[in-house]
């Protein structure tokens, strides 16, 4: 038999597929490289998940300054509310009436109270009750020589954390 | 009926055998740094990927930095807190408020005084004067 019929020209061992040391050379090469991998994937994917939860926090801190502000800005009082760490703004005259939450000559009060890790905004003169933000992990109100209320508000843990505190200076 | 030549003859470039035999030879130089190349593109991609997505956070963060003590500032307009404007934070303390004002009566003057049936408006100048 002519080599050209047996092979197109090749050498036989060549067309015999590859030996058994080929096969755990390549084995242990893939091992390294996919090792390789794991480990430079580990802490990346840690850096990816960090970021991701900075952003969430700040964003959710963000909305509850903003909805406290947008409360605030018509509120009369903002005292600590009956159980402790809850804030219980009362409006204006003027603003209550208008949203219709003036009822026997005053308002109940809007109050914002820490649900687990949620704030919470109930309208108790509304009767309505909204999740503001979640993954807080502080939200202390604090009056001050009854002058001034202090909140303040956490959230992340360890390099993570950011807190703000609000000043109701009233 | 004509018979396939069994023999070594060399067959044009681009024919199945010329492909296999390159493909037998391996890579060269060039195409491993070609491969390497692209690899550090994405590499870099990504790592620059990261690194605009934690400044481009932090700049986010910023009001956050250092655990602030922000007070909180509502309009002074009545009309603007009725209509649901919105607080503000600052950092600096709000200035104390002002002197109660003096007891007895404003003195209010009407200067002129402006109506308008089409749209419905009117607008007064006044003078006041305090006791």
């Amino acid at each position: 038999m002519s080599r050209a019929r047996r092979g197109h020209g090749a050498r036989p061992s060549a067309r015999a597929g590859f030996t058994y040391l080929e096969l755990m050379i390549g084995v242990l090469v893939s091992s390294v490289i996919v090792t390789v991998g794991t480990l430079a994937w580990r802490p990346i994917s840690a850096n990816t998940l960090a970021l991701r939860d900075r952003a969430r926090d700040v964003a959710e801190m963000r909305l509850a300054v903003e909805a406290l502000l947008a409360d605030l800005g018509g509120a009369e009082t903002a005292l600590p509310g009956p159980d402790g760490n809850e804030l219980l703004i009362v409006r204006e005259q003027a603003v209550a009436e208008l949203q219709g939450a003036w009822d026997a000559g005053a308002d109940e009060g809007i109050l914002y109270s820490l649900a687990g890790d949620d704030l919470l905004r109930q309208d108790l003169a509304l009767g309505s009750s909204v999740i503001i933000a979640q993954h807080l992990l502080q939200f202390d109100v604090v009056r001050v020589d009854g002058i001034e209320t202090h909140v303040s508000l956490r959230t992340g843990t360890g390099l993570e954390e950011r807190s703000v505190e609000l000043v109701w200076p009233q | 009926m004509s018979r396939r030549p069994a023999t070594d003859a060399p067959r044009a470039p681009g024919s199945r055998r010329a492909r296999r035999a390159r493909r037998a030879r391996g890579f060269t130089l060039l195409e491993c740094e070609v491969a390497v190349l692209i690899f550090s593109l994405i590499v870099v991609g990504l790592a620059k990927l990261n690194a605009d997505h934690d400044r481009l956070l932090a700049k986010v963060e910023d009001w956050t930095a250092g655990d602030p003590i922000y007070y909180v500032v509502r309009s002074d307009d009545p009309m603007q807190r009725l209509a649901g404007v919105p607080a503000v934070l600052s950092v600096d303390p709000p200035p104390a408020p002002g002197p109660p004002p003096a007891p007895g009566n404003l003195t209010v003057t009407v200067v002129s005084l402006e109506l308008v049936l089409d749209p419905p408006s009117a607008s007064a100048l006044a003078h006041v004067e305090e006791p």
